[in-house]
């Protein structure tokens, strides 16, 4: 019978600054107060790039701004702008 | 027939404007669901903060940009050079706005497409990566 053989990911060394270890630390102990587990520092790293990557993301916003400025033609006011932007530049440097 | 919405898009600021007053649920909706990733151009965001501010007042303007950029859902170009360059060719050869051109360029940069409103000189000038709506 074949044993199942777990498969162990190379680990390498990364230079980073002292205060920035001194803030990854930080993290790693806030995770750990937070899981109730013992937390790594790649465990902490792999934490933080999740965190970039998903963002930070609220759509509640998003549904506030939604129709916020219902019915003040804005999208109209914006055309007539830059028509008038247009009619400046020709004005100006007739082109 | 019209490309789908769906993936990075420009979104020019008429179209944020629209989302303001509560048109465009279709795109609203898309952006919520995370189909459309939508990136907003610098000069968008400029003309959205002055039109805003005309109507409304400075404090408004200031406080409707803040929640735009931190609900997360927006990612903002700033124009490089290479970008402004692409404008500079577009609205050399094209009746276009300026902060059309941009837009434009900046969606050509992330080789993705710009979303706009159903603008006439737009339609006239039938550009490749651009999408009316």
């Amino acid at each position: 019978m074949v044993e199942k053989v777990e498969v162990v990911e190379k680990e390498e060394s990364v230079k980073i600054k002292t205060s920035t270890k001194k803030s990854l630390m930080r993290v790693v102990g806030l995770l750990q107060e937070k899981t109730g587990k013992r937390v790594t520092v790649d465990d902490a790293v792999a934490y933080l790039i999740r965190r970039f990557e998903a963002g930070e993301k609220k759509p509640e916003l998003l549904f506030e701004l939604f129709g916020v400025l219902k019915g003040s033609k804005l999208s109209q006011k914006l055309m007539a702008e830059r028509t008038l932007d247009e009619e400046r530049a020709k004005r100006k440097y007739g082109a | 027939m019209r490309k789908e919405l769906k993936g990075n898009m420009v979104l020019d600021a008429g179209v944020i404007l629209n989302l303001l007053e509560g048109e465009k649920e279709e795109v609203f909706n898309k952006i919520v669901r995370g189909e459309i990733t939508p990136i907003i151009s610098e000069i968008s965001l400029f003309e959205v903060f002055y039109i805003i501010c005309r109507v409304k007042g400075e404090t408004v303007a200031e406080n409707l940009i803040r929640k735009l950029v931190e609900s997360g859902f927006y990612s903002v170009s700033k124009p490089s050079w290479r970008i402004l360059r692409e404008a500079a060719s577009l609205k050399c050869s094209h009746a276009i706005s300026l902060a059309d051109c941009v837009v434009i360029a900046t969606a050509k940069a992330h080789r993705t497409v710009a979303l706009f409103n159903n603008e006439e000189e737009l339609r006239k000038n039938r550009i490749d990566n651009v999408i009316l709506i």
